[in-house]
């Protein structure tokens, strides 16, 4: 596999799961998924579907009880799972860096914009002169285009707009020179015309320094625009995969037409929206049968009584569905 | 008794009209302040709105955070007062509403929150919370309570016996639900949603949408519906009111939203919507450097055809084809 080069993060049958005495919860279902060196990486899914626990298990930061119990991380060659703390912790930041959901509370209002870039400095790179620090430290404003940072740097994350918010905590994620951001959820709280220029930076930072991104959302048509390819995340397992403009064009899983569909769309006259009926699945008690089914128009006994592997259907497309492998049941996506 | 209050047809089909409407809050001031005499300052959160709502219509109201669309709910709701201006619900200017005839205003004008966690308390059962409106409001037996709620319940999608349980046993879809059905069970004719599913995931947003509509075809009532996704707003609505830091820069019919839009807030506020065809973008668009102290379009310095008229006179709304109004003396046309 002559891409392996470029690859820069592999996961292999993650599974993360929470332990509250004799039950479990688990979180984060078997799932492997890989990014390559300059490549934008959606995982989309409805709340509560293991899209943040996944990216928490990357980085080790699973909130306890939860423990990442098997499976294999790599990151750049090495593995993540069997790492010591200390060396986790100098890769947060330095090879991996998380990008959090709401700028308003991921910045600490009594603290200075410089104070939250140098925090990232002081804890790993103590070797350096206070000069070298704000110089990195302007560097990194002046990267995700705040204007004039040298008059911005004393002052406080409430005197900045929630756009100028979301670039500090970007310049936070990015000081260090990473060669992974993992943004969760990075625009949620912004509007969507702040959303446009947050994700303009991120396509910028991408070509400008050979990163790699993996964006978190349940926004399937902002992950499809921004994204080079997208995993699609359902109770705790990945439900299918490929690159975006395929999944867009012929989604695979019923869960995907149907997320797809249920979306409201900038298009004249539409009637009404498709739902997908009922709950999702309880984590705490799995059952032995395809997650999607008790939801699914086209679930039969079979899909109620085993449990569904991720299959290649196509080249780089994989769906989570006997019914789709077989070639079983025709959907469509309303424009 | 409450219904037959409705002047007869002196609204000439207009149910709620907000005219010149300004809602400004003071910043707060110290005693040095006063003592020197120092101009009050005002955020203004909303300024100089006027919107005729008539009957049967779904406005969709559609904006940024903090451009007043809320503060505009709950001015309508009498929970912010008004600076002036006035709002005008069937032809009664409701400034001037006596606390009795409150009452009767309220149980027609009824809201639907954003929150279905926040609003509803979580120490009342589902039938507590649906018969209050009907003991505040209405002169009603037992027994015909209990038929409406649970005639109400099962319209909006839930069971008769989850009358009695607790609004956390239900997931956001379903206190969601609750909520809109406490919002109806008054029969009123103007129902307020102020963005009903922003805090739901879409697969529950499409049923809570669905839901509303088919309501509102089978209650007639009017609807103002705030949100910041113009796709939920072009789902729901047949007129639209964009608004931009207190004004409204553009009112128009749905149908002109897409292909006719004249205000270039409008038009940026729909190019940046994801369509989920992947795209890549080359450049980053730079906000121009603009000066606080201006009298003229408050769009101005993000506006791509900005001109010098702009800087120094404020556009009014005009109408540039029958029931499309907007705000801007270069309007974009198509």
């Amino acid at each position: 596999m002559d891409r392996n080069d470029g690859r820069i993060l592999d996961l292999k049958d993650v599974t993360t799961r929470f332990r509250f005495g004799e039950r479990q919860l688990i979180a984060v279902n078997n799932v492997s998924m890989h990014v390559d060196r300059k490549e934008i990486v959606g995982i989309v899914g409805e709340s509560g579907c293991g899209k943040s626990m996944t990216a928490f298990s990357i980085l080790g930061i699973v909130p306890h009880p939860g423990e990442t119990a098997a499976g294999q991380i790599i990151f750049q060659g090495k593995s993540l799972l069997g790492m010591s703390r200390k060396d986790l912790r100098k890769l947060r930041g330095a090879g991996i860096s998380l990008i959090y959901q709401d700028p308003l509370s991921s910045l600490n209002p009594s603290f200075t914009v410089y104070w939250h870039l140098n925090e990232v400095l002081r804890a790993h790179r103590p070797d350096l002169s206070k000069k070298d620090k704000n110089h990195l430290v302007l560097d990194a404003l002046k990267r995700v285009g705040i204007p004039n940072p040298e008059d911005k740097i004393n002052q406080y994350p409430h005197q900045f707009s929630g756009g100028m918010r979301q670039r500090v905590v970007i310049a936070m994620a990015l000081i260090l020179n990473p060669s992974l951001i993992i943004a969760d959820e990075p625009t949620t709280a912004l509007d969507v015309t702040t959303q446009k220029e947050i994700f303009n930076l991120i396509e910028k930072l991408k070509e400008d320094l050979s990163l790699s991104f993996i964006v978190i959302s349940h926004d399937l048509y902002l992950i499809g625009e921004r994204c080079d390819r997208i995993y699609v995340m359902y109770s705790g397992q990945i439900v299918e995969s490929g690159n975006s403009v395929d999944i867009f064009e012929r989604p695979f899983h019923p869960y995907t037409v149907g997320l797809l569909n249920s979306i409201p769309k900038l298009a004249p006259g539409i009637g009404e929206l498709e739902t997908i009926e009922g709950d999702v699945q309880n984590l705490m008690d799995l059952p032995k049968a395809c997650f999607f089914s008790t939801r699914c128009k086209f679930s039969d006994e079979v899909c109620k009584s085993t449990i569904q592997s991720l299959e290649e259907i196509e080249k780089g497309r994989m769906a989570r569905c006997w019914k789709v492998k077989n070639r079983q049941i025709q959907q469509t996506v309303r424009s | 008794m409450l219904e037959s209050k409705k002047p007869p047809n002196t609204t000439n089909g207009s149910i709620l009209k907000i005219e010149r409407l300004k809602v400004h809050f003071p910043i707060e001031r110290t005693i040095l302040d006063t003592v020197l005499a120092k101009p009050i300052k005002v955020v203004k959160a909303v300024d100089d709105v006027s919107l005729d709502i008539r009957e049967d219509e779904v406005i969709g109201l559609v904006g940024e955070t903090g451009c007043g669309k809320s503060t505009i709910a709950k001015t309508i709701l009498l929970m912010h007062p008004i600076t002036s201006g006035e709002i005008i619900f069937e032809g009664t200017p409701i400034r001037s509403l006596s606390k009795d005839r409150r009452t009767g205003y309220f149980s027609k004008v009824q809201m639907v929150w954003q929150d279905p966690f926040s609003c509803l308390n979580p120490r009342m059962r589902v039938n507590d919370i649906l018969s209050r409106p009907l003991l505040n409001f209405k002169r009603m037996g037992k027994r015909e309570i209990r038929e409406r709620m649970r005639e109400l319940i099962r319209i909006v999608g839930l069971n008769e016996n989850e009358l009695s349980r607790y609004p956390h046993e239900f997931s956001g879809g379903g206190r969601q639900r609750i909520v809109i059905a406490r919002a109806l069970i008054s029969e009123p004719t103007f129902l307020i949603a102020d963005e009903p599913t922003s805090s739901l995931d879409v697969s529950i947003q499409a049923q809570i949408l669905n839901l509303l509509k088919k309501l509102k075809d089978k209650y007639h009532f009017t609807m103002l519906f705030i949100s910041h996704d113009l796709a939920v707003i072009n789902f729901i609505s047949n007129k639209v009111a964009v608004m931009y830091f207190g004004r409204v820069v553009e009112f128009m019919p749905k149908d002109h939203l897409l292909s006719k839009n004249f205000h270039w807030y409008t038009k940026s506020l729909i190019a940046a919507i994801p369509r989920g065809r992947r795209k890549i973008y080359a450049s980053v668009s730079e906000e121009r450097n603009y000066e606080l102290n201006y009298d003229g379009c408050i769009y101005y310095h993000r506006c791509e055809n900005a001109q010098e008229k702009c800087l120094s006179v404020v556009p009014d709304l005009k109408e540039y084809e029958s029931h499309h109004f907007a705000a801007c003396h270069y309007p974009n046309r198509p």
